[in-house]
């Protein structure tokens, strides 16, 4: 999966940034309560296991 | 960035890694399990047993509770006093006195309703031994620092690993793995996804742990700057003998009156490192699930009765309080803990491919100049120009 132009930091860090602050979202938001809390942080946290699964079933260069 | 700029990241990850990588592996294969703690002890312990109580039978004093343990442990004073949460249970630390190590401290839990003695947590099984070593490999406060330091090039390493990502990513997009190419390429693309994908979770959990590694100077701190104050009027004053402490009911019954709302987690008995020489201590918590993390010590004068000071956590202290669940995963359910378990895993193969593609490359080491090099000069005046 080669690329013409490259690609500028932006691009680079945009999905990682993304997972960084979801994942830091769901770091917190079970701190702050339980219940739905508690979902949101599986959801979140469960978001970069996702991206890594996704990338191995459909990223393969 | 210059070439020059990368190839100090790229050293800067490289080194930090190397050092802290075998401790770190140690830590994730320790800490697996760990994760479980509760689960795996329940399932080798089976339940507690617990008599078979109208509800609402009251609570016996906890003047009883201190009596019964210190007769189940002649020679013994009180020392801490906690409570479960989820069983009207208590648990009394004693110990020969009140500078005690670990090490000589006796735990007896008691039934609230009966003062029956109840079975105590196992202190000598095998997820006990795992603690002490995922905490300071059985070296005590240096080996907890040491693995403090450890923890620190950790986030160094992470954090020079994202910069590095950046020249290897130009022409690659998110999440590529290149299996058509070397096996080393294949895996410096794991590495490379999974350490991007997950470097919040990493830094946190390495970054609150490197906190807790520095509970003991914390809490040395905490007694220097906080308590020092309110024993100051105490200072000609002989140190209270356990036999001249008033009630510890009316201690915690003045105690809860002063912060309604809250309930007790655990009292620090005089002389111990999470009280003054001459008050109980009663730790309260917030009964919300924003301030149950949040302790508020009640000082309540040892010899009196009298309450002293309704103290707070410094920033410190509650730094170090949040840094336990956040290194911990245990405050989300079960799933939480399933999720904390896959990321551990993953940062097994993290560490483990870095070592693989070190040893791959080493005698090799300007194969990897050469393309750094070449990335960066080849790249980056386009890369500046599209930017």
């Amino acid at each position: 999966m080669k690329i013409d132009r490259p690609l500028t930091s932006r691009q680079i860090f945009q999905i990682p940034a993304l997972l960084a602050l979801v994942s830091l979202a769901g770091l917190i938001s079970a701190l702050l309560g339980a219940g739905w809390w508690d979902i949101l942080s599986w959801l979140t946290l469960g978001l970069p296991v996702a991206a890594i699964a996704w990338a191995f079933a459909a990223r393969r260069g | 960035m210059t070439t020059r700029t990368i190839r100090i990241w790229y050293l800067v990850h490289k080194w930090t890694s190397l050092i802290c990588t075998a401790f770190m592996l140690m830590l994730c294969l320790t800490g697996l399990p760990l994760i479980f703690h509760e689960e795996i002890e329940h399932w080798i312990d089976g339940d507690r047993p617990i008599a078979a109580l109208p509800a609402d039978t009251p609570f016996r004093s906890l003047d009883d509770a201190t009596a019964k343990a210190m007769a189940i442990h002649p020679g013994t004073i009180p020392l801490y006093m906690s409570f479960d949460i989820d069983q009207p249970v208590l648990n009394v630390t004693t110990g020969p006195n009140a500078a005690a190590g670990i090490k000589d401290m006796v735990f007896t839990s008691l039934d609230r309703r009966t003062m029956d003695p109840v079975r105590s947590f196992d202190d000598d099984g095998v997820m006990h031994f795992l603690l002490q070593l995922h905490t300071d490999m059985f070296l005590g406060l240096p080996g907890e620092l040491f693995l403090g330091c450890m923890g620190l090039l950790f986030v160094i390493a992470i954090i020079s690993g994202i910069v590095v990502y950046a020249p290897f990513m130009r022409r690659l997009r998110f999440g590529t793995v290149r299996t058509s190419r070397s096996i080393r390429a294949t895996w410096l693309d794991i590495h490379n996804l999974l350490g991007i994908a997950t470097l919040m979770w990493a830094s946190v959990v390495g970054l609150t742990g490197v906190v807790n590694t520095l509970s003991t100077p914390l809490v040395d701190l905490w007694r220097a700057q906080e308590l020092r104050a309110l024993v100051a009027p105490y200072r000609d004053q002989p140190v209270p003998d356990h036999r001249e402490w008033v009630s510890l009911q009316q201690a915690m019954d003045t105690a809860l009156a002063a912060a309604p709302g809250s309930t007790p987690q655990f009292v620090a008995f005089p002389g111990v490192r999470f009280s003054s020489n001459y008050h109980y201590a009663v730790w309260l918590r917030g009964a919300t699930p924003a301030t149950e993390l949040i302790y508020t010590p009640v000082l309540i004068d040892a010899r009196t009765g009298e309450l002293s000071a309704i103290s707070h956590m410094p920033w410190y202290m509650l730094a170090l309080r949040l840094s336990q669940p956040l290194h911990f995963g245990d405050y989300g359910g079960l799933p939480m803990k399933i999720l904390w378990a896959i990321l551990d895993l993953i940062a097994i193969v993290i560490l483990g491919s870095g070592l693989y593609l070190w040893l791959k490359k080493r005698g090799k080491a300007t194969d990897t100049e050469r393309f750094l090099q070449r990335r960066a000069a080849m790249l980056q005046p386009q890369a500046e120009a599209a930017e």
